[in-house]
């Protein structure tokens, strides 16, 4: 088990190393003068100079690059253009705020999305399948940041049960706290949700045609443990295998969503970086993200091995 | 074997199932009966229903076969007539059963240990540490090596043949009074297939279970079993105890099973077969499933035969069987 | 010929697949004709009608410049279906050849899948906003970065299917045959790739016109007066009490095309390949 884990920390090295490349190539990629782009037409050459010089931009290709390992090790990811701070400090900042967010709309899709599709499985072919998959297809053909205001509309404005937006930190106030995010997380966790629930659906009606859920049944078990302690368990294990992508697109929704509820996390900053071409900090937000999702797999993968003993040989 | 006063284990008696409520017929008019204490062989070709007759018997048929008639009686309940709770009360107590392919039939992700001890608490209420002891006590009894280790095994890493055995002993963990095994060696290395008969056997004698065992393999009816029931595609055509159908068969369908089998010391150049196939679901005419491919076919056979006397206790459907006996007596259906 | 034949029968007996054709057909048919049924011009605004509800003149109200909020969103359509298609064009023909590419030559696979492993590893909405923002404003950047952000799932795939069939006897027997890779590649492998690319390209095209939708909202899609669904909605958030039309008509208009495309989808792959569907038993 332990070779395992080192053997899958040491694949996820050259990943690592690619994605940092690309995040350092983005700079290049900007169509003319990156300083001129961030600082506009009004802007005085001394301006776009001192902005030339914090981007590396007046150095030669390969130390620009050397200088961006360099720092990137002792876990710099240089100056904000615009707020004219640490942009990791910036970051750090902000990301508890959305890995809550993404943590819960997580959790809100997989036990809704299992228990739904759980359900239509074991009524399969009959009104309550048909209902929880259509609602299901629904639920993964909105948009989700549309979802979000309608909900704010409804439940925020029209008849304001929710709050409309912002934050409450939890240690300042839980009840407010939940208050605040309830509406955001249900509108993020809502795609994934309609994903989970088709797949635990395929998956249950799949692992219940299978041998081994008869001898269960000869054993005289009663059907719902069936169902669940030997159905489910073996019906969750490639869906485990997807949790890392659902993370990954959670993480990407999430930035969107705190842009609708107004939630002053890293998706916010994100957003404002791109509008303003702050790349510092658009470049630092993708490494991070990209990180997050890196160590998310990880995780994921590691869980598999425990959940599927069979894969442990391998 | 001397059961005549006692009442059989189990009893079915002309049980027919069905694709559907309307769809063809797959088992029909089917009458087998186990006595207490003996190992009754139920042997047949592939699609003569002998699984699914098995299967109706525990009540595990799959959602699109209903059973459309008959009765199945275990000692003196009508199983057919329970309710699904106080049916599934009685599997795997009462009557356990053992399945063809041991690989799929077990989780492959619980610990075999687990599997077992399941139904010790379901069933027997035992807990912890006392279920554990009892499930490496029965992978002993079904000659497991190593039991303390094996217990905590998965699926995977056992052979075939240490999957039967657990398979066997989950079947025994809650000392049941009829075992069903459907084909239980089949699946396995012709060297594990000897070891299991004889595991089955042995505790057969010692429990005195009441063991129904499915196969098509006439080595194996000759080994193990005291009785024997012969199916044609749904259909029992000929019962009897096991000399009755190895030495007197009555049944034409049988005496070319027995026939087919090829000899070693023979030194004949073809092989000895029934010509034809097996019909499929919902293509038998009325009268006798096997007229088709008989030799002594005749006018007489477009009527269904029933089962009747060709000797004590030896029963077959035809109107011409062999080796009439010099009284036969044709018994009214 | 008669196993095309029956093909398209399943196709068509398939309920999933012609509901969704019926409405990406719809869509498609509106989005096209959009400059000759859109009863007003998209952008130009009449201060008379401003923040109309719907009713018989606009039948989707009007925004608070006066503009006909049915023409925009028609305009919308067009815009987010051409991105949608374009998209998965390019997504497809990338994804082939990076896909089949690696696949095929075992030498070439570590380096390129990690590549794409790399590339995986960012949120593919955060992708492409920010290869947007850096490549600039405008329709064929928001291709360029969608279409990254989804080649990479669509070239595993197709790597996936490459790789079952290369290991297949009758590519041995036709490499016996004296065939070279070209050929055996095109006639052989990706044929088998076709039926899990086709189902793929259905979701991409989804995908593109949701996540055009999110880049126009945030503000780096195409640029305005450009009618996008998104630019519509990120202009009716400020005025969500007061004219919720303005909201709600774009929004539904991504959810029908999205699910026609999901429908498709879904019956294709019912056909297709059984074993891939969500939807059988």
């Amino acid at each position: 088990m332990v070779r395992f884990i080192i053997r899958r920390l040491l694949a996820s090295i050259p990943v690592l190393l690619l994605v940092s490349m690309i995040t350092f190539g983005l700079l290049w990629l900007v169509p003319g003068d990156p300083a001129s782009i961030f600082l506009d037409a009004s802007a005085t050459a001394e301006a776009l100079d001192r902005v030339r010089r914090e981007l590396g931009l007046d150095r030669p290709f390969l130390v620009r690059m050397g200088e961006w390992y360099l720092r990137l090790l002792q876990g710099d990811l240089g100056t904000s253009l615009l707020l004219n701070r640490s942009v990791t400090e910036a970051i750090l900042e902000r990301l508890p705020i959305t890995l809550s967010l993404t943590a819960m709309a997580f959790v809100l899709a997989v036990l809704l999305g299992v228990a739904a599709g759980v359900l239509a499985a074991m009524r399969h072919g009959r009104a309550a399948d048909q209902g929880l998959m259509s609602l299901a297809l629904l639920g993964l053909s909105l948009p989700e940041f549309w979802l979000g205001l309608v909900l704010i509309w409804l439940v925020a404005v029209l008849v304001p049960i929710f709050p409309a937006g912002d934050y409450v930190a939890f240690a300042k106030d839980p009840w407010q706290w939940a208050r605040h995010l309830a509406l955001p997380t249900f509108s993020l966790a809502c795609i994934q949700m309609g994903f989970v629930a088709r797949m635990t659906r395929s998956s249950m009606l799949e692992v219940l045609s299978q041998d081994f859920i008869r001898t269960a049944r000869a054993k005289g078990l009663p059907e719902p443990y069936v169902v669940l302690r030997h159905g489910l368990v073996n019906a969750m294990v490639p869906i485990v295998t997807v949790m890392g992508i659902m993370v990954g697109a959670l993480l990407g929704g999430a930035v969107v969503t705190e842009q609708v509820f107004s939630i002053p996390g890293l998706g916010r900053l994100i957003i404002g970086a791109v509008l303003s071409r702050d790349f510092p900090v658009i470049q630092g937000g993708l490494l991070f993200l990209a990180l997050i999702y890196l160590t998310v797999n990880l995780v994921v993968d590691l869980l598999y091995a425990v959940i599927d003993p069979r894969v442990r040989l391998g | 074997m001397n059961t005549a006063s006692a009442l059989p284990m189990l009893q079915v008696q002309q049980l027919s199932t069905g694709l559907g409520a309307e769809g063809p017929e797959i088992l029909s008019a089917v009458d087998i009966t186990l006595n207490s204490g003996e190992v009754l062989g139920v042997v047949g070709e592939s699609g003569s229903g002998k699984s699914l007759l098995a299967l109706s018997i525990m009540g595990l048929l799959p959602p699109a076969i209903s059973v459309r008639g008959g009765q199945v009686f275990l000692q003196s309940q009508n199983l057919l007539q329970l309710q699904a709770p106080a049916l599934r009360a009685l599997r795997g107590k009462a009557m356990a059963m053992i399945f063809q392919e041991p690989m799929t039939s077990l989780n492959p992700v619980m610990r075999v240990g687990q599997q077992i001890s399941e139904v010790l608490r379901w069933h027997r209420s035992l807990q912890g540490e006392a279920a554990r002891q009892e499930s490496i006590a029965l992978l002993q009894r079904v000659e497991m090596p190593d039991p303390q280790r094996q217990i905590d095994a998965y699926p995977h890493e056992l052979s075939g043949g240490m999957r039967q055995r657990v398979m066997i002993a989950i079947a025994l963990a809650g000392r049941p009074r009829l075992l069903i095994a459907d084909e239980p060696t089949t699946a396995l290395d012709v060297t594990i297939q000897a070891q299991i008969l004889e595991l089955i056997r042995k505790i057969q004698r010692d429990d005195g279970m009441s063991v129904l065992l499915i196969t098509h393999d006439l080595g194996v009816i000759a080994e193990m079993c005291d009785r024997v029931a012969v199916m044609y595609a749904g259909r029992v055509v000929e019962q009897g105890t096991v000399m009755d159908i190895f030495d007197r068969p009555a049944h034409p369908y049988t005496r070319g099973l027995l026939a087919s089998r090829p000899k070693i010391a023979a030194g004949a150049n073809w092989l000895c077969t029934i010509e034809g196939t097996v019909p499929a679901v919902g293509q038998m005419g009325g009268g006798c499933s096997f007229a088709p491919r008989c030799k002594l076919a005749s006018p007489d056979c477009a009527q269904r035969p029933a089962l009747r006397e060709v000797g004590p206790s030896h029963l077959a459907a035809c109107v011409t069987p062999f080796e009439r006996m010099s009284d036969p007596r044709a018994q009214t259906p | 010929m008669t196993n095309r034949a029956s093909f398209f029968r399943r196709l068509l007996s398939n309920r999933s697949f012609t509901i969704g054709a019926a409405l990406v057909g719809l869509v498609l048919l509106l989005a096209l004709l959009a400059g000759y049924i859109a009863p007003f011009d998209p952008l130009k605004g009449n201060f008379r009608a401003r923040m109309m509800a719907p009713n018989p003149q606009h039948w989707m109200g009007t925004d608070q410049f006066g503009r006909d909020i049915l023409s925009r969103v028609l305009h919308g359509a067009r815009i987010s279906l051409q991105i949608g298609f374009m998209v998965a064009l390019i997504t497809a023909a990338s994804g082939v050849l990076i896909g089949a590419t690696s696949g095929y030559f075992r030498r070439l696979d570590g380096p390129i899948m990690r590549l794409m492993d790399a590339f995986m590893a960012f949120p593919s909405i955060i992708l492409a906003i920010a290869i947007s923002s850096v490549l600039g404003a405008s329709v064929v950047n928001v291709v360029i970065a969608l279409s990254i952000a989804a080649t990479p799932h669509t070239a595993r795939i197709v790597r996936a299917s490459v790789m079952v069939v290369r290991e297949m006897e009758f590519v041995e027997a036709a490499r016996a045959l004296g065939a070279g890779h070209t050929r055996i590649l095109l006639r052989h492998i990706l044929a088998n790739a076709m039926a899990p690319l086709m189902v793929r390209m259905t979701y991409v095209f989804a995908v593109a016109i949701l996540n055009e939708a999110v880049l126009s909202f945030i503000g780096v899609g195409p640029p305005p007066p450009a009618p996008t669904f998104g630019a519509i909605i990120a202009n009716g958030r400020d005025f969500i009490v007061a004219a919720p039309w303005i909201t709600v008509a774009p929004g539904l208009a991504i959810l029908l095309s999205v699910l026609g495309l999901n429908l498709l989808g879904d019956g294709l792959r019912d056909v297709l390949d059984p074993r891939m569907s969500v939807n059988t038993r």
